[in-house]
């Protein structure tokens, strides 16, 4: 659910801009670091952009009858963090606003920072966290892929309570109002998105595991356990 | 709302469903101050730019996948 183009009136626009922009813009200087010091990550990189792509646009019928569809920010997220995934996802959102009307130019700032930078913080500290508690990596995966996916839902329900407060004035019902549209519709999408994340670096792992070591995705420890695993 | 139990589903986005929120909010007063540079003509039109972005996707994560695993086999023989 991106906010859709001249729903979010003044000032909220323009301060989601202003908070998602840092992350963007720090996130094109990582992306230029990485081409020059790390070139033999450049196609994961290419990879979780694409991964993005196509499940961003997989819209998917879900329980309540209604169709919404996944982030796919997750693997980007615990492949290269926060700032790189919000840039990833700008691309995407700036593609859907201009040739698809869906979400919109103005409601950018918002939905970037939604999908590009609350969704892969969630995933990155859940995924840190987990990995250094000692938990199973595939799992790690899941969990953090499956609640980026939620809280990008939520953080959007937030933006637009913020915006638009009930009758009351209370932000906090409107709240549970936009939150209530899409809870139940996304909870079995997060839950695929993250087992196709599992999968996902499943794969990337029997490939090409030193680079998520490079990465530091995985400890050298860690990576041989799960090599032993997959033989 | 939640879940719909009367087995009629109009599989509809949620975006519009929160539209439809912010109109019970506002009393359907609130009107968007700016509309779409450009709207897809029709739902076929809209259906070709999601197939675009989603093969586009496939595509390149087939090819760099397919570059890891052809790197890796060079590396074994």
């Amino acid at each position: 659910m991106h906010i859709m183009e001249g729903f979010l009136p003044h000032p909220w626009w323009e301060i989601w801009f202003l908070a998602s922009a840092p992350f963007v813009i720090y996130g094109v200087s990582r992306i230029n670091q990485m081409t020059r010091e790390r070139r033999e990550a450049l196609p994961l990189l290419a990879v979780a952009g694409a991964f993005v792509f196509v499940l961003s646009s997989l819209k998917l019928p879900s329980v309540t009858g209604s169709c919404s569809h996944p982030t796919g920010t997750g693997i980007g997220a615990i492949l290269f963090g926060t700032w790189i995934t919000s840039v990833l996802a700008a691309i995407v959102l700036i593609y859907q606003a201009v040739f698809l009307a869906h979400g919109g130019l103005s409601t950018l700032g918002a939905n970037v920072f939604s999908m590009g930078v609350a969704g892969p913080a969630a995933a990155y500290l859940i995924y840190r966290a987990s990995s250094r508690a000692g938990l199973n990596f595939y799992l790690g995966v899941f969990a953090a892929t499956a609640v980026a996916d939620m809280i990008t839902y939520l953080v959007t329900a937030m933006q637009l309570a913020l915006a638009f407060p009930s009758s009351s004035g209370s932000v906090l019902e409107s709240f549970w109002a936009f939150s209530a549209v899409f809870s139940l519709t996304q909870l079995p999408l997060a839950l695929l998105e993250g087992v196709v994340a599992a999968l996902m670096f499943k794969y990337i792992l029997q490939l090409r595991g030193d680079v998520l070591l490079r990465l530091n995705v995985l400890s050298e420890s860690a990576l041989g356990r799960l090599r032993e695993g997959l033989s | 709302m939640a879940v719909n139990q009367t087995g009629e589903h109009s599989w509809e986005g949620a975006d519009g469903q929160a539209e439809d929120v912010i109109s019970d909010l506002t009393n359907g007063t609130y009107q968007p101050w700016i509309g779409s540079i450009w709207e897809p003509p029709s739902g076929e039109v809209e259906t070709l730019f999601f197939s675009i972005q989603a093969a586009v996707g496939g595509l390149i994560i087939g090819y760099f996948l397919g570059y890891y695993r052809r790197g890796r086999l060079e590396g074994a023989s």
